[in-house]
């Protein structure tokens, strides 16, 4: 039965279900933490059960089960637990907790689905599934104003860009006839004509870009993120940015592949555009969560770079930036989380001297910072330094020599953080508390910028295996 | 033609020899009707009294939710017909499948339910 | 397809559209035929032998009044809505099986296509009420689409069933598979609320909340006179009877009955005989329960709909489903 090897989904939406159910009859609500991580803990384990998935039943021919399925769903079960970590002193304060518990098991779902979708039609529902889910968790903060325009905006353009995807994934269809990606492959040279596909592409790119959130299609990230509860904002510039690279891969290097020398083009100039718009609006903000916002929408230009490699080289640099990318980010975020429900402040000047207020909370958020920035010792170096090798040995110079300027551009407004937090003097003596489940988030993201950093090798090994078969032609 | 094609045209056809044999009513009725429109006749009627206000105006529509939870179970409702015609040839797969999926769908409706949702408020 | 088959079906346009006006004729005079009697008095008595002609002088004389447009309607909206609401009741007799080959057209999707076509007219109703500008109308025309889609779903679920016994969604084939047992034993839970439904969704008594007189005047159609009024009343009843027709399709076996000669060619006579006579007794049962029940208050016909109906019809699915799985593995 294929269907066994779905037992990780199948956990998490039962849980997701339940908690919804238990809600409606229970007085207490303070087990849905537990709950949402016991549902987690659960999918992860099952994962690693040796369920085989050789099974023609339709269900597994719609979704892949390959290990690099497998090294997204980890990497989304992990990171999804991290963010219910951290989600816990926000989210007590809500009045629909278990509401918020199950929708971020929905979202993780989707993701998950996401990262593992082996057609068309799988692929857009399963997006849908995750764009739902964020457009209710984005507005989530109900009497916030900024949260509501957040989710009201992401909302709007969210539509947009789905419907514009759905579009270009009409025309792919109507070109093949076809929704399976290795079928489209092989009918697409075929039945190639020029403007329909150029056509689908466009709508293609705008659709992805839009969900992974690339220069030009970027407008709504600073204002989802800012107004968006913190925890929410981290899931989804890790979650849904990785899960829509995920499916960027599948579809241009599996699908569309024989069309390469129409889309390769695009890639580089979006990754440019992408890095360089965001590092330099980040330098001018003031607010943290708008700063990562920017931050985020550059780090998904280096991201891409590793696309535009076209090299299992090149795609191996992009599952671990990934990788890296998911324990930095909730690093960051994290930290931003227990500033932000302590002192009800985002803005960066707010975190003066916050070494002599929380040291341990510095330290978290300097460390994460740094790898963002791409520092040594970090996780951000070796993915950087992996994805820039990548483009290097394609011969795309100027693309790395881009990327560098950009990541010296970057390290001054990280540092400007930095420098807040260990040079100017607090504005109040007053000590940030961390609770614990947020302190067991930071030790653990914290450990895994380290070991990404240090000590590489195992994690390149892994992802070398899972990328080594997606170039056989 | 194609059979479907075929079918969706009657529709059309029947369509048009409803409008058209209610438009010949009409147009009979306007031949030996009188006419004799009075400021008074055209008013807007509200039971005599003269009318207070517009009643093209802002008001909570108030099954706004039952609008919506109408939409997610009308397209269940699209889904269980398909099924229930191949039903007898799938057996207890099909029963198991159908009833995940309305499963899935009743903690919906048991949400709202719980919620007030349903209540006229 | 040539042009004597459009012929054909034009033909049958306008047979059908006379079938209707002849039977709402009929209907309105038994609806008060049957009030009288209910209320202890006689009913229509002077036109006609038992008042019969009432109804055709009736309308003789709506067709002569005068139609008021209200000064301040939506002009477009008041005129077409009629139109809307009339149309869609009209084309649901499309797949009404009368009796053996007596149907329009067997569409594969016919009990779908019965099930979503008379629920346009909502649009029509509630184009009716706001066209009007008139409170009543507008007020009658929300309730009418609130009750309208929150019956629909207990509707359409109620006959899932049945399209699981026949395997099929044509009304012809669903009739023939009732040949030896009526659905009605199988689906008794299924009649119960597919005739309720019935009630709400032609807004008949105790559903009739969209047009309570003695709350909204007389609820969307307020504004309207003359002959754009019958027409309104016109679609009711031709809803009513097509809601009673399926009805008999779904559950009560349609034009099957005893004493039917084989291969005779007066059979199909009989056939429709028999077809028509168990439609009336449901149409009957509706003015019965007309004259009998109090009508409902908003918020129980809302809670009935969705906290009474819509469960019970999902049981009433997983229900049949055992049963069909259970008398599959039982002659297999």
């Amino acid at each position: 039965m294929g269907y066994l090897s779905f037992l990780p989904e199948m956990v998490i939406l039962a849980f997701a279900c339940i908690i919804l159910i238990l809600d409606l009859f229970s007085s207490k609500k303070n087990y849905f933490f537990s709950l949402a991580l016991i549902a987690l803990v659960l999918a992860l384990v099952t994962i690693f059960l040796p369920f085989s998935s050789n099974s023609n039943s339709l269900i597994t021919q719609m979704f892949f089960r390959d290990s690099m399925a497998k090294f997204f769903r980890v990497t989304f079960i992990v990171a999804a637990s991290l963010i219910i970590l951290i989600s816990n002193d926000w989210a007590r304060k809500s009045n629909f907790r278990s509401e918020y518990y199950s929708f971020i098991l929905f979202a993780t779902l989707g993701i998950m689905l996401m990262a593992s979708a082996g057609e068309l039609v799988s692929m857009y529902i399963s997006l849908e599934l995750t764009s739902l889910s964020f457009y209710a968790l984005v507005a989530f903060s109900k009497g916030d104003l900024k949260s509501s325009e957040a989710g009201l905006k992401y909302l709007i353009l969210g539509v947009i860009s789905s419907d514009v995807l759905l579009f270009g994934l009409a025309l792919i269809y109507g070109l093949t006839g076809a929704t399976r990606f290795s079928e489209i492959a092989s009918i697409l040279p075929r039945t190639f004509s020029e403007p329909a596909f150029l056509l689908s592409l466009i709508f293609l790119v705008a659709g992805f870009g839009f969900k992974i959130a690339l220069v030009p299609f970027h407008m709504w990230v600073p204002d989802a993120y800012e107004g968006a509860p913190t925890p929410v904002a981290a899931f989804m510039s890790v979650g849904s940015k990785a899960a829509a690279f995920a499916i960027t891969i599948r579809i241009f290097l599996g699908a569309l592949a024989v069309a390469q020398n129409f889309w390769s083009i695009l890639l580089p100039l979006l990754a440019v555009l992408s890095m360089t718009l965001g590092n330099l609006v980040a330098l001018v903000q003031t607010n943290i969560k708008r700063m990562l916002a920017y931050s985020s929408i550059a780090q998904a230009g280096y991201v891409l770079m590793g696309i535009a490699a076209l090299s299992a080289f090149g795609i191996s640099g992009t599952l671990y930036y990934l990788l890296a990318y998911t324990f930095t980010n909730i690093c960051a975020f994290a930290a931003v989380t227990v500033f932000a429900s302590q002192t009800g402040s985002e803005e960066i000047k707010d975190f003066a001297g916050l070494s002599q207020r929380s040291p341990t909370l510095a330290l978290a958020l300097t460390i994460s910072l740094l790898s963002l920035a791409g520092m040594p010792l970090f996780a951000g170096f070796v993915a950087k330094f992996y994805i820039f090798a990548s483009v290097a040995l394609q011969k795309l110079y100027w693309l790395v020599a881009v990327a560098l300027i950009n990541t010296a551009i970057s390290l001054y407004y990280y540092l400007m953080v930095v420098k807040q937090i260990y040079i100017v003097p607090p504005v109040s003596k007053e000590p940030i508390l961390i609770s614990l489940p947020s302190r067991v988030a930071l030790q653990l993201t914290v450990f895994g910028i380290l070991l990404l950093g240090i000590y590489p090798g195992p994690f390149i090994k892994t992802i070398g295996a899972i990328t080594k078969n997606l170039f056989i032609t | 033609m194609e059979f479907y094609l075929l079918d969706v045209l009657l529709v059309l056809i029947f369509s048009g020899i409803g409008i058209i044999l209610i438009a010949l009513i009409f147009g009979l009725s306007k031949l030996i009707s009188t006419a004799k429109p009075s400021e008074v006749k055209e008013s807007t009627y509200e039971c005599g009294n003269v009318p207070i206000g517009e009643s093209w105006i802002q008001f909570r529509v108030r099954y706004y939710i039952f609008a919506l939870l109408f939409v997610i179970l009308d397209i269940e409702m699209i889904f269980l017909f398909p099924w229930a015609i191949v039903f007898q040839r799938m057996g207890l797969f099909a029963l198991i499948e159908m009833a995940i999926f309305v499963g899935l769908l009743v903690v919906g409706l048991v949400y709202a339910w719980r919620k007030g949702a349903l209540k006229w408020v | 397809m040539n042009f004597s088959f459009l012929y054909l079906m034009g033909v049958a346009g306008v047979g059908i559209f006379i079938f209707i006006a002849l039977s709402v004729l009929i209907l309105v005079w038994l609806e008060r035929k049957v009030a009288g009697h209910i209320q202890s008095r006689m009913g229509p008595m002077r036109v006609g032998w038992h008042g019969l002609v009432q109804t055709l002088a009736d309308m003789v004389k709506l067709i002569s009044k005068e139609s008021i447009l209200p000064a301040k309607a939506d002009k477009w909206l008041f005129f077409l809505a009629p139109f809307v609401v009339f149309i869609p009741a009209y084309l649901s007799y499309m797949v009404i099986p009368f009796a053996p080959k007596l149907i329009i057209r067997d569409f594969n999707i016919g009990l779908l296509y019965f099930l979503a076509i008379p629920s346009i007219s909502v649009v029509g109703i509630i184009m009716a009420g706001w066209g009007s500008n008139n409170k009543y109308a507008l007020l009658g025309g929300l309730r009418s689409a609130a009750q309208i889609i929150s019956y629909e779903i207990p509707r359409a679920l109620s006959v899932v069933g049945v399209v699981m016994l026949a395997g099929s969604m044509s009304t012809v084939t669903i009739v023939k598979s009732q040949s030896s047992i009526w659905f009605i034993l199988l689906q008794p839970l299924g009649f119960l609320i597919y005739f309720i439904s019935t009630l709400a969704e032609v807004n008949r008594i105790p559903f009739d909340l969209p047009e309570a007189e003695s709350e909204l005047v007389a609820g969307f159609h307020t504004e309207y006179s003359g002959i754009k009024w019958s027409i309104f009343m016109m679609s009711e009843y031709a809803n009513v009877f097509a809601g009673c027709a399926l009805c008999v399709v779904l559950f009560l076996g349609g034009w099957h009955g005893f004493l039917i000669p084989k291969g005779e060619p007066w059979s199909s006579v009989v056939s429709l005989i028999w077809f028509m006579v168990k439609t009336l007794i449901l149409i009957f049962l509706m003015m019965w329960l007309r004259w009998t029940l109090p009508r409902f208050r908003v918020d129980q016909l809302m809670d009935l709909s969705w906290k009474v109906f819509l469960p019970l019809a999902l049981i009433n699915i997983g229900l049949t489903g055992l049963f069909i799985l259970g008398a599959l593995k039982l002659f297999s």
